[in-house]
C-alpha cells in the first residue's frame, strides 16, 4: 500500500499538464463544440484531482516537509552563476492546496454547465477556467520565489479575463481592470522584495533558504528583515485583499458566479495567504513583520465584516465576508497560530465556495442579487437553503461545522498573546460575522418573498443536478472537513500535518477562547434574528438606521474607500500625465522647436540654392561634419592635423 | 518522474546533435554576415529597375522586397543551427562569422564584420521585423518603388550597425540609415508628416554629431591607427579622456534611445509615420541606442559607466516614469505606444547603470523583447487605423464584438507588453530588476513602478478600445484578413516561444557580454 502511494510522486507532472493541455485544446481544437470542451475541462481538473488526492494520501503517510521537499526540477534560465529554476514541490501545504485548488476547480466547472449554459463565449470561459487552474497550481506548487511569482501573475491574469467575462458590459470591463491594477500595486514591491532577497542571500528557492536558516543568520539586520518580510507581504496584501488593497474584491464581483467561488473565495485570493505560510521563514524571523501581519489581519478582517453587514447585493456580502476571513487567516499566522491559520484556509474554501455557489444558485433562478427582492425563498428551493444554511453555520463558526474548528484555534492563538486589543477585535470579527451571515440568510430564505415589478413567486423553482450536486458535496465538505482538526482525529490531525518549523507545536485547547468565540458567535446570530427572521423579529433594521445614519452609510458605503481612492491615485496618475506632457509640448520641444526653426530656416536656404530635400540634409550634415571635424583637430592629438591631412 | 525523464532526454538528443555537429569555424561560410547586410541592397538595385506602371508591376515589386528581406532572415538563423555547437553550447564568447578586409588603409579603417552574442539577436530582430515590415507594405500604393528602394537600404544600415566591428564602418552604417528614414517619414506620413521628419532629423544628426566627435577623438587619442573596436575597446585612456568620451557616445546613443529629456522626436515621428516604417522605427532604430551603449559605453568605458551609473540610473527612472505617465494620458493610441517606448527603453538603461552580469544580460534581452513585443503593437494600432481610419482611443470603443480576432491579439501582445510571465518581455525585466536591486535600491524601487503604469495605461487603452458598448460607427467592420493574422500570429508565436524557453538566448547574450562583464572593475558581479 505504502509502495502504491510512493508512486503518486511520478505523476505529478499531470496535476499541472492536464488544465493547461485541456486549455490548448479548448482554443485550439474544440472551439466550435461546446459540450465537448466542457467537458474536456471538467475530465481534466477530475483527474488532476484524483492525482492530488492520491499525493495527499502519500503525504500524509510519510509526510515529506519542506527540509526533505520532493522537487521535479528543471533549468529556466541559466548562465554565469545565475539559475532560475521551475520544479514541482510536494510538501504537506503543497499537497493539501492542490487537492482544494483541483476540487474546486472540477466542481464548479460541473456546476457552470447549467448555471452558464447556453451564454455567449461559453468555450472562452471554459478554456480561461483552465488556464487558471494550471497558473494556480504552478503557484502552489512552486519551490521558490520565481516560479511563484510567475504564477501569481498568471492568475491575476486569468482573474482579469474572467472578470471581464461579460466585456460588453462596461462595469465588467472596469472591474476586471480594476482588479488586475489594484493587485498590481501589491506585486511591484513584492517584485522589489524578491530582487532584496536575491541580492542578500542569491537564492530564491524555500527549501534552501529555510534549510540554510539564512534569515536568522545575521546577514541582514532586524529592520532589513522588516523591509523584505513587507515587501514580500505586500504581494499578499494585494491578492489576498487586505487592508488598504481590498477595494478590488467586491467589485471582482462583476464576472460570473462560479468565477468569484473558484477565483476570488477557494483559491486565488487565498494566495496571499499561501505565500505568507510558503515563506513563513522569512517572517518569523522578524516579529515586528509578524506584528504588523497581525494588525492588518485584524483591521482587515473587522472592518470588512462591519461592511458586509450594510450590503444589499447578496454577492457583495459574501465578498466581504472573504475579505473578513482571509484577513482573519493573516491575523492567525501574525499571532503565530500557524496551523490554524492553515488549517481556516482549508476550511473556507469549501464554505466559502458553497456559499458562492448557493448565491449563485438563487441568482440563477431569481435573477437578482439584490436580497430585499428576494425572500421566502425556503420553500420553493428546499436544497439550496439547506446547503446555504450548512455553510452560513459553518462560516459563523458555530459548533460543530468545519468553519468553527479552524476558527478556534486563530481564536487560541489571538488569546495566547494576551494582547486585550487583539482579543476585543477577534471578538467583534466573531460578533459581525455570524450577523451578516445570517442576516442574509433569514433575508433571502425565511419571511415572505418580496414582491417586484414582473416577478412571479410560482416561477422559482429550484437547479437541476448540475448545480445541486457540487453544491452537496460542498455541503458534506464545509460540515464534517473541519473534523480533521478536531480532537476526533488527536495526533493524526491537521495541525500534526501541516505546521510551521522542527515538529508539530503542541497547543493545549484555549477554554476562554472557544467559550467567548462561541458566545459571541450565537449573540451575532440571535442579534441577526431579531432584526431579520419574521417570527423572531423585535428590531428594524430601516429604525436602526435612521437612529445612526453614519454607523450605516459608512457601512453600506465601504468606509468611502472607493471614493477616496478613485479621487487619490486615479487623479493623481492622470495630472501626473498630464503635467508630463505638458513639460514636453511647451519646455522640451518649445527648445527642439525654436533650434529646428533655425534649422529649417537653413535649409530652406540650402533649398533655395540647390534643389530638394535630401541635399538640404547633406548639406547640414556636411555642416556638421565639418563643425566637428574642428573640433576634433582641436581636441586631437599633436599628430592629428598630419594624420588627417595624408596617408602614413 | 516522465517530466524529468522528458528533461533527460531533451538533453540527450541535445549533446548528441551538439557532438555529431562538424565543428563550426572550419565550415561555416566567411561570407555569411555581409549576405546578410548587402543582400537587401541588391534588393533596393533590383527593385529600382522593375519597371513601374500597373498593379502587376507593384505586385512584382513587392515580391522581390519579401524575397530580399526572407533571404537574410533564413541565413541569420542558418548562422545559429549550422553552427550550433557555436553559439548554443560550446560557444563561449567572442566573435563568429568574422570578415576582415582591408578597406581605406590610409586611415587604418577596415571593412571587419562579424557576430557575436550580442548582436546575433539583434541581427535576427532585425531581419525577422524587415520581412514583416515588408509583409505590412503590401497594400502600400503611393510611390511602390522608392518606398521598397528605401526599406531595403534602412535594413543594410541597420543590419551594418549591429555586425560592424570596425568604427568607421559602425558610423558609416549608422549614418547610411538616416537618409531612408527621413524619407520614409516625409514622403508616406501622416498630415503632420514635415514637421516630425525634421524632428527627426535635426534629432538624429545631433545624436551622428557626437558619435563622431567621439569617435575621432577616441581615434586620434588611441594612437590614430585602427579603427578596430576590439583594439580600441582596450586602449589606454587616462580616466579623464575617457569620461568626456563616454559623455558623447552616451549622448549620441541617449537620443536614438530615446532617454528623457531627448525623447520628444520619438511621439511625432511614430504618429506621422506609416505603419511599417513606425514597427521599424520602434523594433530597430531605438535598439541602434541600446546596442550602441552596450557595445560602446560599457564595453569601451566600463570605468566611466561605474562613475557615472548614478547618473544613468537617474535617466533610467526618470525615462520610465516620465514615458509611462505621458503615455497615462495619450489619446492617439501611437502615440501611447511611442511614450510605452520611453518606458521600456528606460530599463535598457537601468540595467546599464547596474553593470553586472544579470542586469547586463537583461537589457540585452530587453532589447529583443522590445523589438518584437512593440513591433505587434504598432502593427496592431496599424490593423485599427486601416479599418477605421482613426487612432483615437475615444472614437473607439466596444470593437471587441466586431473584430474578436484582432481583440485577442490585442490583449496577448498588452499583456507582453505589460510584463507578463510566459512572454519574453517578463524575462527581460525580470532580470534587470534582479540585477537591477543590487547595485540600486531606491531607484530600481522607483523603476519598478513603472510596472503598474506600464499594466495602468495598456489595459485602461484595451478597456476603452475594445470592451463595453459598441459604438455606432463601427458596426461594419471586420477581423483582419489571413495575411495580417498570419504575420500577427507568428509575432505573437515569437514572444512566447522565447518567453518560456528563454535559455537559448539568455546564455548566448551571456558569452556574448562576457568579455565586456570581464572587464568591468569589480568584476560585474
Amino acid at each position: 500500500m505504502n509502495e502504491f502511494l510512493q508512486h503518486s510522486y511520478g505523476y505529478m507532472w499531470l496535476i499541472l499538464a492536464l488544465p493547461i493541455a485541456a486549455f490548448g485544446v479548448m482554443f485550439g481544437v474544440t472551439y466550435e463544440n461546446r459540450r465537448l470542451s466542457a467537458w474536456i475541462g471538467i475530465i481534466a481538473a477530475l483527474v488532476a484531482d484524483l492525482v492530488s488526492i492520491w499525493v495527499l494520501l502519500a503525504e500524509l503517510a510519510r509526510p515529506q516537509h519542506l527540509q526533505q521537499g520532493l522537487g521535479i526540477f528543471t533549468d529556466f534560465i541559466t548562465f554565469a552563476d545565475f539559475h532560475l529554476t521551475l520544479g514541482i514541490l510536494a510538501d504537506p501545504l503543497a499537497a493539501m492546496m492542490v487537492v482544494v485548488v483541483c476540487s474546486v476547480s472540477f466542481l464548479i466547472q460541473l456546476y457552470s454547465l447549467e448555471y452558464m449554459r447556453g451564454e455567449e463565449g461559453f468555450v472562452r470561459y471554459y478554456a480561461f477556467i483552465s488556464l487558471f487552474t494550471f497558473s494556480m497550481l504552478l503557484l502552489v506548487l512552486s519551490p521558490n520565489f520565481f516560479q511563484t511569482y510567475i504564477g501569481w501573475e498568471l492568475v491575476g491574469v486569468c482573474s482579469y479575463l474572467l472578470i471581464g467575462h461579460y466585456f460588453k458590459k462596461a462595469s465588467a470591463a472596469a472591474a476586471a481592470k480594476k482588479a488586475f491594477l489594484v493587485t498590481r500595486l501589491g506585486d511591484f514591491p513584492f517584485l522589489v522584495g524578491i530582487g532584496y532577497i536575491f541580492f542578500r542571500f542569491h537564492d530564491l528557492d524555500f527549501f534552501s533558504l529555510a534549510s540554510h536558516h539564512v534569515y536568522t543568520a545575521g546577514l541582514v539586520g532586524t529592520s532589513g528583515l522588516f523591509v523584505m518580510g513587507m515587501l514580500v507581504f505586500s504581494g499578499a496584501v494585494g491578492k489576498s485583499a487586505q487592508f488598504p488593497l481590498h477595494v478590488w474584491l467586491p467589485d471582482a464581483m462583476e464576472g460570473p458566479t462560479p468565477i468569484s467561488a473558484l477565483i476570488h473565495a477557494a483559491t486565488m485570493v487565498a494566495a496571499g495567504v499561501y505565500l505568507v505560510a510558503r515563506a513563513y521563514d522569512l517572517f518569523a524571523a522578524s516579529p515586528a513583520a509578524l506584528a504588523m501581519i497581525a494588525t492588518i489581519g485584524a483591521v482587515t478582517s473587522l472592518m470588512a465584516a462591519i461592511w458586509a453587514v450594510g450590503q444589499d447585493d447578496i454577492k457583495r456580502i459574501v465578498a466581504y465576508s472573504t475579505i473578513s476571513h482571509l484577513g482573519l487567516m493573516m491575523f492567525g499566522l501574525g499571532v503565530g497560530a500557524y496551523s490554524a491559520a492553515v488549517f481556516h484556509l482549508f476550511t473556507h474554501a469549501w464554505f466559502k465556495a458553497l456559499l458562492f455557489l448557493a448565491a449563485g444558485s438563487v441568482i440563477h433562478a431569481v435573477h437578482t442579487q439584490d436580497i430585499w427582492e428576494m425572500g421566502g425563498l425556503g420553500r420553493r428551493m428546499r436544497w439550496t437553503t439547506i446547503a446555504t444554511l450548512v455553510g452560513c453555520v459553518s462560516a459563523a463558526g458555530i459548533f460543530p461545522l468545519a468553519g468553527f474548528w479552524s476558527k478556534d484555534g486563530i481564536m487560541s492563538g489571538v488569546f495566547a498573546m494576551n494582547n486585550p486589543a487583539f482579543i476585543v477585535v477577534a471578538m467583534l470579527i466573531t460578533f459581525f460575522s455570524a450577523l451578516y451571515t445570517f442576516r442574509l440568510f433569514f433575508v433571502v430564505f425565511t419571511g415572505e418573498t418580496a414582491k417586484r415589478r414582473a416577478f412571479d413567486p410560482k416561477r422559482i423553482h429550484e437547479n437541476g443536478p448540475y448545480i445541486l450536486a457540487p453544491l452537496a458535496v460542498l455541503a458534506v465538505m464545509a460540515a464534517v472537513a473541519g473534523l480533521w482538526g478536531s480532537p476526533l482525529f488527536g495526533h493524526e490531525g491537521f495541525g500534526n500535518f501541516i505546521f510551521y518549523g522542527q515538529k508539530p507545536v503542541v497547543e493545549p485547547d484555549n477554554i476562554p477562547a472557544i467559550a467567548f468565540s462561541l458566545t459571541f458567535a450565537l449573540l451575532g446570530v440571535v442579534v441577526a434574528a431579531l432584526f431579520y427572521y419574521p417570527p423572531l423579529k423585535r428590531f428594524s433594521a430601516a429604525s436602526f438606521n435612521r437612529r445612526f445614519p453614519y454607523a450605516y452609510a459608512w457601512s453600506h458605503n465601504k468606509g468611502y474607500f472607493d471614493e477616496v481612492y478613485r479621487s487619490m491615485f486615479v487623479g493623481l496618475a492622470l495630472v501626473g500625465g498630464r503635467a508630463v506632457e505638458w513639460v514636453d509640448k511647451h519646455l522640451v520641444d518649445g527648445f527642439v522647436d525654436g533650434l529646428a526653426d533655425g534649422y529649417s530656416l537653413g535649409a530652406r536656404y540650402l533649398r533655395r540654392l540647390q534643389t530638394g530635400r535630401v541635399q538640404a540634409y547633406a548639406g547640414g550634415v556636411f555642416v556638421g561634419v565639418l563643425v566637428v571635424a574642428v573640433l576634433a583637430m582641436l581636441l586631437g592629438s599633436n599628430g592629428a592635423l598630419a594624420s588627417i591631412g595624408g596617408p602614413r | 518522474m516522465t517530466l524529468h525523464m522528458l528533461v533527460t532526454v531533451a538533453a540527450a538528443v541535445n549533446n548528441i546533435t551538439g557532438a555529431t555537429a562538424p565543428p563550426a569555424t572550419s565550415s561555416a561560410p566567411q561570407f555569411l554576415v555581409s549576405v546578410i547586410v548587402w543582400f537587401p541592397l541588391l534588393g533596393a538595385l533590383v527593385v529600382m529597375l522593375l519597371p513601374n506602371r500597373g498593379e502587376q508591376d507593384h505586385g512584382n515589386i513587392r515580391n522581390a522586397a519579401l524575397f530580399f528581406t526572407a533571404i537574410p532572415l533564413v541565413v541569420a538563423f542558418l548562422a545559429n543551427f549550422s553552427t550550433w555547437t557555436e553559439l548554443g553550447v560550446a560557444y563561449s564568447g567572442g566573435f563568429k562569422f568574422e570578415e576582415n578586409y582591408k578597406w581605406l588603409g590610409a586611415f587604418g579603417a577596415q571593412y571587419h564584420v562579424g557576430l557575436d552574442g550580442i548582436s546575433l539577436p539583434l541581427v535576427w530582430l532585425s531581419t525577422i521585423l524587415f520581412f514583416v515590415a515588408v509583409l505590412a507594405s503590401m497594400g502600400q500604393k503611393k510611390r511602390v518603388k522608392e518606398y521598397f528602394v528605401l526599406l531595403l537600404v534602412l535594413d543594410v544600415g541597420v543590419t551594418g550597425v549591429f555586425t560592424a566591428m570596425d568604427l568607421f564602418l559602425f558610423f558609416i552604417f549608422w549614418e547610411i540609415e538616416l537618409i531612408p528614414m527621413f524619407l520614409l517619414i516625409l514622403i508616406w506620413g501622416g498630415p503632420r508628416r514635415s514637421y516630425a521628419a525634421w524632428k527627426f532629423l535635426l534629432f538624429t544628426i545631433g545624436a551622428s554629431a557626437f558619435l563622431l566627435l567621439g569617435i575621432l577623438i577616441l581615434y586620434f587619442k588611441a594612437g590614430g591607427t585602427t579603427f578596430d573596436m576590439q583594439t580600441l575597446s582596450q586602449a589606454k585612456l587616462a580616466p579623464e579622456l575617457a569620461a568626456v568620451l563616454f559623455w558623447l557616445f552616451f549622448a549620441c546613443f541617449a537620443i536614438k534611445l530615446p532617454a528623457f529629456p531627448l525623447h520628444t522626436w520619438l511621439p511625432d515621428a511614430h504618429v506621422e509615420a506609416p505603419t511599417p516604417v513606425s514597427v521599424l522605427l520602434a523594433g530597430i532604430l531605438l535598439k541602434m541606442g541600446g546596442y550602441g551603449i552596450i557595445r560602446i559605453c560599457v564595453g569601451f568605458f566600463p570605468g566611466a559607466v561605474q562613475k557615472y551609473s548614478l547618473a544613468i540610473l537617474t535617466f533610467a527612472v526618470v525615462s520610465i516614469l516620465w514615458g509611462s505617465f505621458a503615455a497615462l494620458v495619450q489619446d492617439d493610441m501611437k502615440r501611447l505606444v511611442a511614450y510605452s517606448s520611453v518606458a521600456h527603453m528606460g530599463f535598457v538603461l537601468l540595467g546599464v547603470a547596474a553593470l553586472n552580469t544579470i542586469a547586463l544580460n537583461g537589457a540585452v534581452l530587453q532589447l529583443f523583447a522590445h523589438g518584437l513585443i512593440t513591433g505587434c503593437l504598432f502593427l496592431l494600432v496599424g490593423l485599427i487605423y486601416d479599418r477605421t481610419h482613426t487612432r483615437s482611443i475615444k472614437e473607439l470603443g466596444g470593437l471587441a464584438q466586431k473584430t474578436p480576432y484582432l481583440a485577442v491579439a490585442w490583449v496577448v501582445a498588452a499583456f507582453a507588453s505589460a510584463g507578463l510571465p510566459g512572454f519574453i518581455g517578463f524575462i527581460a525585466e525580470f532580470e534587470i530588476f534582479i540585477g537591477s536591486f543590487s547595485a540600486h535600491k531606491v531607484g530600481t524601487f522607483l523603476a519598478v513602478f513603472g510596472v503598474v503604469l506600464s499594466a495602468g495605461y495598456l489595459l485602461w487603452m484595451l478597456e476603452r478600445v475594445f470592451f463595453g458598448a459598441l459604438k455606432e460607427a463601427w458596426h461594419k467592420l471586420k477581423d483582419p484578413g489571413p495575411l495580417e493574422l498570419g504575420y500577427m500570429v507568428g509575432m505573437l508565436t515569437l514572444v512566447f516561444l522565447f518567453g518560456v524557453a528563454p535559455k537559448v538566448l539568455t546564455q548566448l547574450i551571456n558569452y556574448g557580454l562576457a568579455p565586456l562583464t570581464s572587464r568591468i572593475p569589480g568584476g560585474g558581479a
